[in-house]
């Protein structure tokens, strides 16, 4: 009886088996059989169909970068996604069946540039029986040229993604908007546009009459991840972009569409690189091409391989260490220089068992790494009478948090590598960092000057001449140390070649030109300029209160001297500043003399970031450059990769015409980790920043290293966001 | 391929930034475009490495060193690069990888022989992403013919080509396997091990 059992459960335990292993090796086959199957982009530059949206979306941490040729469009956008449920995009739009001005002389054979935001919402993710669902909408806060909502709903059914979804605005006017049974005011839209744009429009969306649209994406097996598109588009290209003969931008009428029915292909050339070509209207040719990559993780794109080397011959070093206090300071010296650690001071004391230690360092984004390799280094050569290490890392020579890591606990999980377990035992506490109360420092060799060649690229992206003008030039970077705490920093750059001559737009603004005479900046600077020049002195009169001082050439437009000061907290996620500056306008050379526009602007400062979705939001309030008073909100999330994504926009008290083109102050930007490009650990962040359109009003002095940015390793949630890192 | 995608996305970046150092920029323009430049093997280099190694070079890669650490009791070579990446071979033939960005792993039919005059079937686990899949190693051709492989000096050897492929992905690669006429040793090989994965070029040098 037992036998009978033992076999039929053991012929039971093996149809499951095999069943479980039929299930799993088909559903994993299906990776190399429809390979880089992340979704693609739409001729509109969101991630859709051909001209029709879907409900997809990319990781968060991604960045993709669009391009489409889809005649009379030439559209470039940027895209973020700072959560996997949010799309967001800038649209930046070559209208070639329109005018650059309304004033034909002005023109020339300039075309119409249109610029635009998006945002696509996805609100249920897709799962075994229902689509994934996504609301969005195209030109929220541009010039309305392509301006529409959408509801979208995309389900995945063997190698077939298939769309559905309703369109209001330009993308279809077929049927009754049924949100007039909810309130009638859904009943006409209000399509407005126009060349000045830059608001939000909320009265208009999702009213009037609304289209229907749907399509797939099907991934072709064994074809290298080749896709083909088909769609039902309802668009309505007769009303869409400068469709009016009687509009004085308009050029030319563009094809009418002989079919509503469009088709094409994707072929990823890689994970990131996606080319597209589709015939759309029954017409028309388009093609394009994505990128995209995430950068959210540390190892993503480029997978970095440096992991931490154990000291050669510890227990020499070791044993020489324990004979004085002043060999162990020389062999940590040593042996944490090899690891591009800079012990700027420590202190070592016969009846103490514990060693403390200050130290710079360029390297890691990750303090848990950071800390992780320093403790490691200490643990292999210090003395074993030595049971704590305290580390305190130095920028510009401020202290920042003190990690307090007891010695016996990093061997004691490191096995295991239970970073959880040894987090508890770690102490982060706070203190002034004086060099004085340290026995033992490097020999003083300041002043000193720190100095590099490197090529530069000057950039105007995105501006009402051209989506590109750009100026290689080389750069000389200088940092002239005089004190620890005080320095010099120079970047001045001679250039090689340019683009600004197709640069003319003049400013109109009727604010002080803060900066809107960027055109003459960077025409009459191209020889040879100074980017800034500019003495830094940073101090820490209190634990949680830093400052800073600065003087000279402080950016591109302007010079002065002012101050910041800053109260931080380790366990804090609060902070609060002040800054105040006296500027006056520098020349358009960008060399050494000034412009008689002279001002003082300052704020106050309020910094809160929240810990779990580690989004930091940022208040300015005061005067600013064209002595118009308000407010600047700046809206950051970050990972502990270094990727930031972050959106602002400011009011102050000048009104939508003085302001000018865009209504208000807003824009968006990015900084990517270097080390997600080289593969290979460094703490260096690549910025992008862009508004859409660049006008005097709520602008700031650009000086150099902010106090927030310059502490960010006080906070204690730094580190231990990071932790993990500790035995990497 | 993922070095050239980082640099297109650095270039496009670089809009706001000059952070990139000359000394980085200009490696990986070159190692984008036209590959790296390949590592050479000195005598000196042979002479001062005091075990068995090879040099492996995935596509154009620079190829790294990889030692010899260990031999089992099934004659498997066990050899391990500076940053931990493994390969697993058996008389030249790779059966295992670790370490790389994708890895393989046969998981039966560990025959010695890197050439038969028979089709060879076997059972293959791919790994990032995870599939079993069948491969079928299947002789195309084996010529007595001397071929003079890029070591210090030239060596004798005798060229098998093999077809490599994974029937359900529809995936097809010829590995090639040079051998010393004198030793019967592979000194030289190009296989193809994973459908994501560039050729693998592998020169052994041999210590005993």
């Amino acid at each position: 009886m037992i036998r009978v059992c033992n076999s039929i459960s053991l012929r039971s335990f093996f149809l499951l088996f095999s069943l479980f292993c039929s299930i799993e090796i088909h559903s994993n086959l299906k990776d190399y059989i429809y390979p880089k199957s992340h979704p693609s982009y739409s001729n509109y530059g969101t991630i859709g169909l051909i001209q029709m949206p879907s409900a997809r979306s990319l990781p968060e941490g991604s960045l993709a970068f669009s391009w489409s040729d889809n005649e009379p469009y030439q559209r470039g956008s940027i895209l973020a996604y700072p959560f996997s449920w949010l799309e967001t995009s800038y649209q930046y739009t070559d209208m070639e069946n329109a005018l650059y001005s309304d004033v034909i002389e002005f023109s020339g054979t300039q075309t119409y540039k249109d610029k635009s935001f998006d945002a696509k919402f996805i609100i249920m993710q897709e799962s075994k029986n229902l689509p994934a669902l996504a609301v969005g909408a195209r030109d929220l806060a541009g010039s309305g040229y392509f301006s529409s909502e959408y509801i979208v709903a995309t389900k995945r059914i063997k190698n077939i993604d298939y769309t559905l979804g309703l369109g209001w605005g330009y993308l279809g006017e077929d049927y009754t908007n049924p949100f007039i049974k909810i309130d009638e005011s859904f009943r006409n839209r209000t399509l407005e546009s126009d060349t000045t744009g830059g608001e939000f429009n909320p009265g208009s969306y999702f009213s009037g009459p609304m289209g229907a649209f749907a399509g797939i994406e099907a991934y072709i097996p064994y074809a290298k991840g080749l896709r083909f598109k088909l769609e039902y588009d309802s668009t309505n290209y007769d009303t869409e972009g400068f469709s009016d003969p009687t509009n004085p931008f308009f050029l030319y009428e563009i094809k009418p569409s002989s079919s509503k029915i469009n088709y094409g292909f994707v072929y990823p050339v890689n994970d990131s690189l996606h080319l597209k070509l589709s015939y759309t209207k029954g017409n028309t040719i388009n093609f394009g091409f994505s990128f995209s990559a995430n950068f959210s993780k540390e190892d993503s794109p480029l997978e970095i391989k440096e992991p931490y080397k154990p000291v050669e011959d510890a227990e020499l070093w070791k044993r020489a260490a324990s004979e004085k206090n002043l060999y162990a300071y020389r062999i940590a010296l040593d042996q944490l220089g090899k690891r591009r650690f800079y012990l700027q001071s420590a202190s070592l004391n016969d009846d103490e068992d514990e060693i403390e230690i200050a130290y710079t360092q360029s390297k890691y984004i990750s303090a848990g790494r950071a800390a992780g390799r320093i403790a490691r280094t200490l643990d292999s050569t210090m003395p074993d009478k030595i049971e704590k290490f305290k580390l305190i890392n130095l920028n510009g020579n401020i202290g920042m948090a003190m990690i307090e890591i007891p010695r016996a606990a990093i061997a004691r999980y490191e096995p295991g590598n239970n970073t959880s377990l040894l987090k508890r035992e770690v102490k982060i506490t706070e203190k002034v960092y004086d060099f004085n109360n340290h026995k033992y420092r490097p020999d003083d060799t300041l002043p000193k000057n720190l100095s590099k060649i490197t090529p530069a690229i000057r950039s105007q992206v995105g501006g009402p001449d051209g989506f590109y003008f750009g100026e290689l030039a080389i750069a000389y970077h200088s940092e002239y140390v005089i004190k620890k705490s005080f320095s010099i920093t120079t970047v001045a750059t001679i250039g090689i070649y340019d683009t600004f001559d197709d640069l003319k737009l003049a400013s109109d603004s009727i604010l002080p030109h803060v900066r809107t005479d960027i055109v003459q900046y960077l025409k009459r600077s191209r020889k040879a300029h100074i980017r800034h020049s500019h003495f830094n002195w940073f101090q820490q009169p209190h634990k949680n209160i830093y400052t800073k001082i600065s003087g000279g050439i402080l950016e591109e437009m302007f010079s002065g001297i002012g101050g910041e000061i800053l109260y931080r907290d380790s366990f804090s996620n609060f902070g609060v500043g002040a800054e105040l500056w006296r500027v006056q306008q520098r020349d358009y050379r960008m060399l050494f003399s000034l412009r008689d526009y002279k001002t003082t602007t300052g704020h106050i400062n309020l910094f809160y970031e929240e810990p779990k979705t580690n989004i930091l939001f940022s208040i300015k309030g005061g005067r600013f450059l064209a002595e118009d008073s308000g407010i600047n909100f700046d809206i950051a999330r970050s990972w502990p990769s270094g990727l930031r994504m972050g959106i602002f926009f400011s009011k102050t008290d000048i009104s939508e015409q003085e302001f000018g083109e865009g209504s208000f102050d807003k824009g968006f930007y990015f900084n990517i980790p270097i080390q997600s490009l080289l593969g290979t650990y460094q703490r260096g962040l690549t910025p992008f920043g862009l508004r859409p359109i660049q006008r005097d009003g709520a602008a700031v002095v650009n000086h150099q290293f902010r106090l927030w940015g310059t502490t960010d390793w006080k906070s204690s949630h730094r580190h231990f966001e990071t932790w993990n890192d500790f035995y990497d | 391929m993922i070095r050239f995608k980082a640099l297109l996305f650095a270039v496009f970046i670089t809009s706001s930034c000059n952070q990139i150092s000359y000394k980085q920029i200009v490696p990986l323009i070159k190692e984008a475009t036209i590959g790296a430049s390949v590592m050479p093997i000195t005598q000196d280099i042979i002479d001062s490495k005091p075990y068995s190694f090879i040099k492996a070079r995935f596509g154009k890669g620079a190829g790294v060193i990889m030692v010899l650490a260990s031999i089992d009791q099934s004659n498997l070579f066990e050899w391990v690069s500076a940053d931990g990446e493994r390969l697993y071979t058996m008389n030249g033939k790779i059966l295992r990888t670790t370490g790389l960005p994708y890895n393989i792993n046969y998981l039966n039919n560990m025959s010695p022989a890197f050439y038969s005059k028979k089709t060879i079937t076997t059972k293959v686990k791919l790994l990032d992403p995870m599939a079993y899949v069948t491969k079928k190693l299947i002789p195309i051709e084996s010529r007595k013919e001397l071929v003079t492989i890029n070591h210090p000096e030239p060596i004798s050897t005798t060229k098998h080509i093999v077809r490599s492929t994974f029937e359900e992905l529809k995936w097809s690669k010829d590995d090639i396997y040079f051998v010393d006429t004198r030793t019967g040793f592979v000194i030289k090989s190009i296989q193809h091990l994973h459908p994501n994965l560039p050729k693998l070029e592998i020169e052994y040098y041999l210590k005993f």
